[in-house]
């Protein structure tokens, strides 16, 4: 019988992703981040790391492609 | 430090044209593709979503609203992490139909023109103030740099050039399914430039007024207020309300819709841009705030959204300043050229074709591309009419979240598409009717009023929000939520109809949504041409026919109903990108009707989902997936069974056909599959015909003519019981089973029985007679030697010879019956020789004679064997063909070899051997010779010692006259070879 490719993992990872975003921006947890003395390049290291992690979820798409 | 107004409108048409010339140069392939089609190229193209808004008004958004600016981004940021739930699933959907516009795609899945008229309508409606906005930013980027009021004509001058680039960008050919590489490339060009002036003016803010980040960290430690003015809007005002038109705005902004999808080339592209969109916008915002306090730093006397071009005013840098110019330029020329061509599209196929559809002789493409280009002309002129009444003082990023709340709207209608096949073109109507009443009441009226568009009694229309409410949330919260509750209830009290179910399973992407129906009008490609050309003209219709011919790999002679219906499936899908999924449909449903009510063949289903779960083999997951495993391996067993397999289905056609049917059969699967058995090439129609008829569950022994040779079959046929209703029969499923080679092999046996019992009572024959003759002949003999009387003598004499003839006789027997036994000591002989010593012993016969026998072997053929026996067989075979022949023929003995066989071939020219009996020649006692000529045992001698020697003999008639008898021996390298090689090369 033949294997299926493991796209699960993929899709898992592409939900975690953007569950934990949302958490972040959206969530009462913005509060937390979102304090008058942070500093002001704050808000984008966090979005850098989301996109960071998005680039991650990407690669691991084209290791589970033919 | 000021420009003058004709150096920066020149400025602007220059970079207009470099931009064209971009497009025309990929178009040309002057530009490689892979720089046309890199993903980086896809994602840049998507920076479209960056307007005046971002280049400008972002800077002004943040002075008001502090980091709440940058969830206009975020929100973009979560849509496409979701890319393969969301985005790529509707990439497909699109692809697949070739849809072109939200409207299209929105008008396919609820099966309703209007739905298409009415995401149109709204569409325009909620553009409209965003095209505006392009408008006013750069009117007042050179009002800023020139110092004065622009005059009027230069906004209609700059739109009126958009309207040229946009038809020369979009609207360019005569076929407009073509996706436009020159565009994508063109407007991540566009995003390029954006990008590099942004932050070009950031750099600068950074490093020309503020000194380095040491001395951005020192005004921020002079200017605490500034920090926290950034925050705390986040904490207080309409963040996650923002956040979620941003998402909304992603992809269903109309210039998002069209780049992400109308305009995507490769699927695999949409991926990179999950990351890659987002890096770009992160990027392009990165410098807002510095940009933004820099120019509260140098007191830029400039509105705040233009803070941008301000602090290059004071900071003198008239390079950078053109530059941020261009920039400003660039994000508004991309953003209303893309959006003006998707709405384009969607004005076409909803507005304008449903109202006036071209005559049936005109040329139907011609008109489709004049109509865009005229609608581009409409659109950009209506942006610029909407312009010139608009409040002056309108905020840039208020007239934008009005577009963003418009598009808002067509989330739950997306929603049912992708995860929702209940939802009902009523739910989706109802839903949109009712946010877009609290839309316009909310946002639209009330800006129409300010504008002084609308007067009385439009207050009474207005929707205030309550105070102490942001009016963003409560216009998006208010219109989403009504929008919703209507779609939900609406489509719970309604029920889909069966359009509508099928194009839910269509967007679901169902490997399992079976088409049904049988074509009525139409049976072949010539007469899908003959009827569409009622509506599209000739050559419409002739070209309509080819595509979709070539697109599936089609024959124009083509006649199968499975494939007709797939041909006018691509036919449907091709005119929808032509001119809209609902125009597509009503065009195929009027002139290629089917039958929908019609149960299409169960083979065509077979097959049509064993395709669709191949195709969809890597998404199956669970349960699906070992269900689908589970399927392919008993699918196997019955392809790799030895038996042929043919099942019917209940129409009587052909769904099962294994590997072994092919085999015994010569009829391959694809030419079995789906037909009727009388369809079947004889004799299998007749075979199968005859099993069917026949009461008795098992044929045995039937006989058919293949391929020259005689073949036999067994049949077994069994009814099969439908799983699904134990009333309906599920078919007949017969097995076949050739015994050709075990009728073949029965027959030797019996042969070889034949042989045997006969050689026994031979046996016991010769043994009883032996005795009374060998006593006749003694006493004949006495009676010579004793009687005087010489009519005695002569007798005795007769007597005696009758008796050795008996004995003659007794001897062949014995012979015949102990089997030809090989001699123990066999040995290498050569057959040369044999036929020598042969052909010199019926020389001495009185048969031999009369003939003329040429012995041709090859010396060097070797066998191993008993070489007594083997001249026996040469002498019987020889004295046969002498018999046969007349005076003075010839016999030949010709030799071969046939890899490790030799082959003697013996020819004569005689009178041949008869038809009726040349099958049973090698039987004992079978002759052509009058009696007592011939004991009919000479050529049963010769094959049983043939056989011993591990040979095969074969007789046949020769097409002039005479017999062949073929012999075929394995062969030896006989030892003395390589001795006798020596000798004869002299080594």
């Amino acid at each position: 019988m033949r294997q299926q490719p493991d796209s699960n993992k993929y899709l898992d990872a592409v939900v975690v992703i953007f569950v934990c975003a949302a958490f972040v921006f959206i969530s009462p947890f913005l509060l937390v981040w979102s304090y008058p003395t942070a500093p002001w390049y704050l808000p984008y290291l966090i979005w850098a790391l989301v996109i960071l992690f998005a680039w991650l979820v990407n690669r691991l798409r084209h290791r589970h492609e033919l | 430090m000021s420009f003058d107004l004709g150096h920066l409108f020149f400025a602007a048409v220059i970079y207009l044209l470099v931009l064209f010339l971009i497009a025309y140069a990929t178009e040309q392939g002057w530009i490689s593709q892979r720089i046309a089609r890199h993903p980086l190229t896809y994602a840049l193209s998507l920076g479209v979503y960056a307007t005046t808004w971002s280049f400008y008004g972002s800077v002004g958004f943040a002075q008001v609203q502090g980091f709440n600016f940058l969830s206009i981004y975020l929100g973009v940021t979560l849509a496409f992490l979701l890319v393969p739930l969301l985005l790529a699933p509707i990439l497909k959907i699109v692809r697949n139909y070739q849809l072109t516009s939200l409207a299209d795609l929105l008008a396919f899945r609820y099966r309703s023109q209007t739905a298409g008229v009415l995401v149109t309508l709204f569409m325009l409606a909620g553009t409209f103030p965003y095209i505006a906005l392009q408008i006013l930013a750069v009117t007042e980027s050179i009002s800023i740099l020139t110092q004065e009021a622009p005059p009027q004509l230069l906004a209609l001058g700059f739109c009126v050039i958009l309207v040229l680039f946009a038809i020369l960008f979009g609207a360019r050919h005569i076929t407009p399914r073509e996706k436009h590489e020159g565009l994508v490339v063109a407007i991540a060009f566009e995003s390029v430039i954006k990008l590099l002036a942004l932050c070009a003016v950031g750099l600068f803010a950074m490093f020309g007024i503020f000194g380095g980040v040491g001395g951005l960290n020192d005004w921020i430690d002079v200017h605490p207020e500034a920090l926290e003015a950034l925050y705390r809007p986040v904490r207080e005002g309409p963040w996650a309300t923002l956040m979620l038109l941003s998402f909304c705005a992603a992809f269903l902004l109309p210039r998002q819709f069209h780049m992400t999808f109308t305009e995507n080339i490769d699927e695999r592209t949409i991926y990179t841009a999950s990351w890659a969109f987002p890096l770009f916008l992160l990027l392009m915002n990165l410098f807002i705030p510095v940009i933004l306090w820099a120019g509260m730093a140098v007191g830029a006397d400039t509105n705040p959204d233009f803070y941008v071009l301000g602090i290059t005013l004071v900071g003198e840098m008239r390079l950078l300043t053109l530059f941020a110019f261009i920039g400003g330029v660039s994000a508004a020329s991309a953003m209303m050229i893309v959006t003006t061509l998707a709405l384009a599209n969607m004005c076409l196929n909803h507005l304008l074709l449903p109202a006036r559809y071209p005559a049936p002789g005109s040329n139907i493409y011609e008109l489709l591309l004049w109509g865009r280009r005229t609608l581009i002309c409409v659109i950009i002129l209506a942006g610029y009419g909407f312009y010139l009444v608009l409040e002056r003082n309108q905020g840039l990023v208020q007239l934008g979240l009005i577009s963003f709340v418009a598009v808002a709207q067509f989330l739950p209608g997306i929603i049912g598409l992708l995860y929702w096949s209940r939802a009902t073109r009523a739910g989706f109507i109802a839903g949109l009717l009712g946010g877009g009443m609290i839309w316009s009441a909310a946002l639209m009226f009330p800006l129409l009023q300010r504008s002084e568009i609308l007067h009385y009694p439009i207050d009474l229309l207005s929707l205030q929000a309550p105070p102490g409410v942001d009016p963003w949330t409560f216009a998006t919260f208010c219109s989403l939520g009504i929008n919703i509750f209507l779609f939900f209830a609406v489509s719970l009290l309604t029920r889909p109809s069966a359009e509508e179910r099928e194009a839910a399973d269509a967007c679901r992407l169902s490997p399992f949504a079976i088409p049904t129906g049988t074509l009525l009008t139409a049976s072949s490609p010539a007469q899908f041409k003959e009827q569409l050309s009622r509506i599209l003209g000739s050559e419409a219709a002739d070209f309509e026919v080819s595509q979709a011919l070539n697109d599936l790999d089609m024959s124009f002679e083509e006649k199968d109903p499975s494939e007709l219906r797939r041909l006018r499936e691509r036919i449907e899908r091709n005119l929808s990108g032509l001119m809209g999924p609902m125009l597509a449909r009503m065009i195929v449903d009027d002139r290629l009707q089917m039958d929908s009510g019609a149960r299409s063949a169960l083979a065509d289903n077979i097959r049509f989902i064993e395709e669709r779960l191949e195709d969809s083999q890597t998404r199956l997951e669970g349960v699906a997936a070992e269900l689908d495993n589970l399927r392919r391996y008993h699918q196997q067993i019955l392809s790799d069974l030895p038996l042929g397999v043919c099942a019917l289905g209940p129409d009587g056609r052909v769904v099962t056909w294994n590997q072994a049917m092919t085999r015994i059969s010569g009829v391959k699967r694809r030419h079995a599959w789906g037909i009727t058995i009388d369809r079947l090439p004889r004799p299998w129609s007749d075979i199968f015909r005859q099993c069917l008829d026949s009461d008795e569950p098992h044929l045995h022994k039937v006989e058919a003519r293949l391929d020259g040779r005689s073949r036999s079959f067994n049949l077994h046929k069994a009814a099969i019981e439908y799983p699904a209703d134990a009333e309906q029969s599920g078919g007949v499923v017969i097995l076949v089973e050739d015994r050709t080679t075990l009728q073949s092999l029965e027959s030797e046996l019996a042969h070889s029985e034949r042989l045997a019992s006969i050689g026994r009572l031979a046996s016991g024959v010769a043994h009883e007679i032996g005795n009374p003759v060998t006593g006749i002949a003694c006493l004949a003999q006495n009676l010579e030697t004793e009687t005087g009387d010489e009519e005695a003598r002569i007798t005795s004499r007769q007597i005696m010879e009758q008796t050795r003839r008996i004995s003659e006789i007794v001897q062949s027997l014995v012979g015949f019956s102990h089997g030809g036994v090989i001699n123990a000591h066999t040995r290498p002989v050569m057959v040369g020789a044999c036929v020598d010593e042969a052909v010199r012993l019926v020389s001495l016969s009185r048969g031999g004679k009369r003939v003329r026998i040429f012995n041709h072997c090859g010396k060097d053929l070797c066998i191993r064997g008993d070489g007594t026996q083997l001249v026996q067989v040469f002498v019987n075979l020889l004295t046969n063909a002498c018999d046969a022949s007349e005076p003075g023929a010839k016999v030949d003995v010709l030799s071969a070899k046939d890899g490790d066989f030799a082959v003697v071939d013996i020819v004569d020219h005689g009178h041949g051997i008869p038809d009726k009996i040349i099958d049973q020649i090698f039987d004992p006692f079978v002759t052509t010779k009058p009696p007592g000529r011939g004991t009919g045992l000479g050529l049963s001698v010769v094959y049983r010692i043939v056989q011993d020697h591990g040979g095969h003999i074969s007789i046949e008639n020769e097409t002039a006259a005479g017999t062949r008898v073929k012999l075929r021996f394995p062969t030896i390298v006989h030892p003395d070879a390589d001795k006798r090689d020596q000798a004869a090369s002299g080594g």
